[in-house]
């Protein structure tokens, strides 16, 4: 590939474990491609985060990820979005030959990102989530306007059904409320199984055409990994295309 | 062991209490809203998938063992290769909640497509997913 276009949403526990694999991977790439990688989200890191989330210094998650990928991998491309991912700014973060991180702890935020990767016509989705030791990375593929797998939200009901609020519904006090124990461990397994299937786009060839499997399962407990394969929904376009949309674009800052 | 196999004359003889004996014997689910015809329609429909088998009146055992075969049954990182041809899908919800820690609510996917009807009966080669709620987190 010459050109990758990367966007992490979600620089927390999995995201901020993700981000500089996947710098170090694209650093050292061969041949060389141009590699843009955006890191999106509107919290900041503070002390409480410092159990499980790599971060130098306090601040943005996204602005200080950056700061930090950028002194380390000089040949990668880097842009920080200090905003959550909503319904009126997906458009702007996600782009047709995205490859998408998606590494939010909610299943509304999962849900806009899949309706609107609906109306691309080539995208990756990779969607990670973890429990305590448990947990799950789906793959959704679109190639020239059609699903190569089912969607994230084709399997799972409660994505698509989503009984929670994504952050920027959500007032500071019920996000702490809304913070449960995890592990580490658990949120760096998630994105170290996402780091293989951006492994496997770049390396393995007819991957995005005829991908062996559509969603990874992980259980620390039995310390196993189990692929399963997950082969599109034959359904009516769910989507329309968004026309004139409203509201303020998000302030993109670049790394570099 | 193999359920045993009954003939329609004897299932008619039954009442509808006899009748969900011989269903959880199959593994298949009873609802109190079906009449007994169509319980019994039910059942013998599973015996002649492979559900059950007929020691009464194979005593030599040369019958045909249509439970012969091997369903894969996975629910997030466990999985396994099972003797449950034959068997419903009800069935093995309720035989491997334990071992592959399937939610009640979890959704059944037979060979990639949902299955609303839990009765269905597996065949050799199926492949059973109980679909695992998505990580909360990250």
């Amino acid at each position: 590939m010459k050109k990758l276009n990367i966007v992490i949403v979600g620089i927390g526990g999995g995201g901020s474990a993700l981000a500089p694999k996947i710098a170090r991977y694209c650093q050292y790439l061969k041949p060389a491609a141009t590699v843009n990688i955006t890191l999106v989200d509107g919290d900041s890191y503070e002390e409480s985060n410092a159990k499980r989330q790599l971060f130098t210094r306090y601040g943005n998650k996204a602005a200080v990820t950056v700061e930090s990928l950028t002194l380390q991998f000089d040949r990668v491309s880097f842009t920080s979005i200090a905003e959550y991912l909503t319904p009126d700014n997906v458009d702007f973060i996600i782009g047709e030959d995205s490859i998408v991180f998606l590494c939010v702890d909610n299943n509304r935020s999962r849900k806009v990102v899949d309706d609107y990767a609906h109306t691309l016509k080539n995208v990756v989705i990779v969607c990670g989530g973890n429990d305590m030791t448990d947990g799950n990375c789906q793959i959704y593929i679109r190639r020239k306007g059609k699903d190569v797998t089912a969607s994230i939200c084709d399997i799972h009901t409660e994505t698509a059904n989503p009984a929670d609020k994504a952050p920027y519904q959500m007032s500071c006090e019920e996000m702490a409320a809304a913070s449960t124990p995890q592990l580490f461990f658990a949120n760096d397994f998630v994105s170290t199984l996402m780091c293989v299937v951006l492994w496997q786009i770049v390396e393995v060839k007819d991957f995005l055409d005829k991908p062996p499997f559509g969603e990874v399962y992980f259980d620390m407990l039995k310390v196993r990994a189990e692929p399963v394969v997950r082969n599109p929904v034959a359904k009516a376009a769910k989507v329309d295309r968004k026309k004139g949309k409203k509201g303020k674009k998000p302030t993109a800052k670049k790394g570099r | 062991m193999a359920a045993k196999k009954y003939s329609e004359q004897e299932l008619l003889g039954k009442t509808k209490l006899g009748l969900r004996d011989v269903l959880k014997e199959l593994g298949l689910e009873f609802d109190n809203a079906k009449s007994n015809e169509e319980i019994i329609k039910m059942i013998l429909t599973a015996q002649k998938s492979g559900g059950g088998h007929n020691v009464d009146n194979d005593p030599d055992g040369d019958e045909e063992d249509n439970t012969a075969g091997n369903v894969t049954i996975t629910c997030g990182g466990s999985t396994g290769v099972f003797q449950v041809v034959g068997k419903s899908i009800a069935y093995c919800r309720k035989e491997f909640t334990a071992s592959h820690n399937i939610a009640r609510d979890s959704e059944a996917l037979l060979n990639g497509t949902k299955m609303a009807d839990e009765n269905h009966i597996l065949k050799d080669e199926d492949y059973l997913e109980f679909v695992k709620k998505s990580g909360d987190k990250l």
